[in-house]
């Protein structure tokens, strides 16, 4: 290594090679596999409709990635669905566990149609998943969760910060005028009469928005310190249930709380919860 | 054979440190390149726009006529031949979901799709969108896109 930055990289890169405990990341494989085997079932459903890619608008991002027949392209997505159950269910995950993330980046990259933020973080968390250890027991070098950890905050920052940096979303405008255009919505939903005026109004969007943008930010960085990791991920729960209710975003909502939960929940909070449910379940027993 | 085995486990810690750099290079790469890539692959930039916008889209055929694609035309549906995105039905002022550069990059794709991807039709030239664009609260700009032109088949 060069000598100038050795006692800055070394401590780093032993850091990642520091065995920990793979229990958070094979938590992680049940939520996943699940929404892994949910986005794929509706293309393997399609595909045995005979309601393939082949015959509609695509954009392949790679030309030599084969175009599989019909008949056969649906059998892989089959094999997703299945290898993504199996994974769920902790059956051979060495081998499901990579097959699912092979499936997916395969129907990812057969069209830029396919692509949506939900999806591409889904084939990342699969792919860190695909490298660690599986074995619930298992401890292995600690770099695939710090990496699970980067592209968590990746994914929040980016979002902020691109936010920041344009006027028109961190002055309210965007935020506003999406909710304008969906006025006649917003008055015929549960909100009452006086929440429905309050987010119609452009002033409440001179706060709002900077509001969204904080909270993306506070998410992002917030699990990376002791001190403010529970509110981060509480604000991150609160944050997906208000996305949840609000837009359409496919699984995101829910990759997103299990990825940023499984990863940075303190051990003791997660022994509340853990010890709460145990005595729960006596109870009804 | 302990000194195979240290040699081993280095090359893997190394391997592993390689793997770690780079994804966070390539993740950087994509977050930066999300500032100018229409579709903004992995930068996770969301919720974008409120952009909104509208098109016409019509078919060119070799005497000049001008056919709008809503209407069936040599055994083809414009709506079934285009099913993402937003695209299949045209012609109202829609949202623009992942903003206004990937809505159009889309649309300008799907044209050139249905252009190579039509061989029954004898009769387009070429496709053409007029688009009319409201990116944020900013006035509406149009203008046309065009598809490459096509080859007629000269058996039809």
């Amino acid at each position: 290594m060069v000598e100038p930055v050795r006692p800055v990289v070394e401590p780093v890169v032993t850091f990642l090679d520091t065995p920990v405990s793979m229990r958070p990341l094979a938590r992680l494989r049940v939520p996943v596999g699940l929404i892994a085997a949910w986005y794929l079932q509706r293309v393997f459903r399609d595909g045995l409709a005979g309601r393939t890619y082949h015959d509609v608008f695509h954009r392949p991002y790679l030309g030599w990635l084969p175009d599989l027949p019909p008949p056969m392209f649906t059998a892989v997505m089959g094999v997703g669905v299945a290898a993504a159950l199996a994974m769920a269910a902790g059956l051979a995950t060495r081998v499901t566990t990579k097959v699912t993330f092979a499936v997916v980046v395969y129907h990812l990259l057969l069209s830029a149609t396919h692509v949506h933020h939900n999806r591409t973080y889904l084939a990342i968390v699969l792919g860190v998943l695909a490298v660690a250890p599986c074995e619930r027991d298992a401890v292995g070098p600690a770099w695939p969760l710090w990496l699970l950890r980067v592209e968590c905050s990746v994914v929040y920052a980016a979002s902020g910060v691109s936010k920041l940096l344009d006027r028109d979303w961190v002055g309210g405008t965007v935020t506003w005028l999406r909710v304008v255009h969906q006025e006649a919505k917003v008055r015929g939903s549960v909100l009452p009469g006086w929440v429905a005026d309050a987010v119609l109004d452009r002033g409440a969007h001179y706060v709002f928005a900077p509001g969204i943008v904080a909270t993306e930010l506070a998410i992002a960085f917030g699990p990376w310190f002791r001190r403010t990791r529970s509110w981060a991920l509480g604000l991150a729960v609160v944050f997906h249930v208000l996305i949840e209710l609000t837009s359409r975003v496919e699984t995101f909502s829910y990759l997103a709380v299990a990825v940023i939960l499984s990863i940075w929940l303190p051990a003791d909070l997660r022994g509340r919860v853990a010890h709460y449910l145990r005595t729960k379940s006596t109870q009804v027993a | 054979m302990p000194g195979a085995a240290r040699h081993s486990t280095t090359g893997r810690r190394v391997g592993r440190r390689v793997v770690f750099a780079g994804v966070l290079v390539l993740q950087a790469f994509f977050v930066v390149r999300a500032y100018w890539a229409p579709h903004n692959e992995l930068g996770f930039q969301m919720f974008p726009e409120a952009s909104q916008w509208q098109a016409e889209v019509v078919r060119v055929t070799a005497d000049g006529e001008r056919v709008p694609v809503g209407e069936p035309w040599s055994g083809y549906v414009w709506s079934e031949l285009v099913t993402e995105r937003g695209l299949g039905h045209l012609g109202g002022r829609r949202h623009a979901n992942n903003g206004l550069a990937s809505q159009v990059a889309f649309l300008e794709d799907a044209m050139a799709w249905v252009a190579a991807n039509t061989p029954a039709d004898y009769d387009t030239r070429y496709y053409e969108a007029t688009v009319t664009e409201w990116h944020n609260a900013d006035p509406p700009v149009t203008y046309v896109l065009r598809s490459p032109e096509r080859e007629l088949p000269t058996d039809g």
